[in-house]
């Protein structure tokens, strides 16, 4: 009986190991493909040194935007989420009259945008970026009302 | 007819004769036995031994004890021969779901490795690598710099607005 019961426990362990590997393998190597549906997200973060109460809905991005920047607090300001076909052309409305224009296509099996963040009809910050799929690009610098702007840009 | 034998076929008769096998195994016994005449041709023959023994025996003698336990013992050797199959069964289940547990692990690490080699630790680290081409900013008295962050792996594109007091790049 022992002997089967260790059989047992390989089994239930290596089923654990193949799940966690397949997971892996799809986090990890899942390429973007022209005609491929995704889902892009854009945050727009007031980071700035006055003290306010922590902001639940940062709760993703938040402790990285700490360790790499040294503001005191980060509140949300806007976002958007969209979903397109690429290659797709959309603008995200922010909030606050900050928008983001994007053009993706996928290239090489990566994303690769266009964008340009704007205020009204001042352009804040033009780029051209690859990214892979679920790592966030940080976008910054533009100041607002004492503090400074994040735009925080993920394709998933 | 899987999993039945001549052997095994005249088990589940005598049982059936002694009244003692399962209604689910009494038709698989019953399908087997339209399957192959000789055999149902066996069971007919014991049958009329049996009705022959009967026949000659004036009345049935009351049941001894030593009878009677041997009644108990039998329907204890019936029990567990069925819960022997039945772990020989999970046994065998065990192992084969063991054994295609092992293959997918065995695939999915050449597969990775394969992917490794082919691509090299830098590529497939490049690939996670977010890649600016170019930043541009209409912001006046603004420089835009772009770098990785050492800790979180992340790309920062940044635009230093001359009046910043510089948190960036910590």
């Amino acid at each position: 009986m022992r002997g089967h019961n260790i059989i047992k426990m390989i089994a239930i362990k290596s089923h654990v190991l193949v799940c966690a590997f397949l997971i892996w393998c799809s986090a990890g190597m899942a390429s973007f493909a022209q005609g491929q549906t995704i889902e892009m997200e854009a945050m727009l973060i007031h980071a700035s040194d006055r003290p306010a109460a922590l902001d639940t809905r940062l709760d993703k991005i938040e402790f990285k935007l700490r360790r790499m920047f040294r503001f005191e607090h980060y509140g949300y300001m806007g976002g958007a989420k969209t979903i397109v076909t690429l290659p797709s052309s959309t603008v995200l409305a922010l909030g606050h009259g900050y928008t983001l224009h994007v053009q993706a296509a996928s290239s090489k099996g990566r994303m690769r945008a266009e964008l340009e963040w704007k205020k009204g009809n001042q352009s804040l910050m033009k780029s051209t970026l690859s990214q892979s799929r679920g790592v966030p690009a940080i976008l910054g610098g533009p100041p607002h009302e004492g503090g400074t702007l994040i735009l925080v840009l993920e394709f998933r | 007819m899987a999993f039945m034998n001549h052997k095994k076929a005249e088990r589940w008769m005598s049982r059936a004769m002694d009244g003692e096998l399962s209604p689910r195994r009494a038709a698989r016994l019953d399908a087997y036995l339209k399957a192959h005449p000789h055999v149902a041709e066996q069971r007919d023959a014991w049958k009329q031994s049996g009705d022959l023994l009967r026949a000659h025996c004036a009345a049935t003698p009351a049941q001894t004890p030593e009878a009677a336990w041997n009644d108990v013992r039998r329907a204890i050797r019936v029990a567990s021969s069925d819960v022997r199959e039945k772990q020989a069964l999970n046994g065998r289940m065990v192992w084969a779901s063991s054994l295609a547990a092992l293959l997918l692990l065995v695939a999915g690490t050449w597969f990775t490795l394969r992917y490794i080699a082919d691509q090299g630790f830098e590529a497939v680290a490049e690939a996670h690598r977010t890649e600016v081409e170019f930043v541009e900013t209409d912001l006046p008295d603004a420089m835009s710099m772009v770098y990785e962050d050492a800790e979180t792996g992340l790309t920062v594109i940044w635009v230093l607005v001359t009046e910043e007091q510089g948190h960036a790049g910590s």
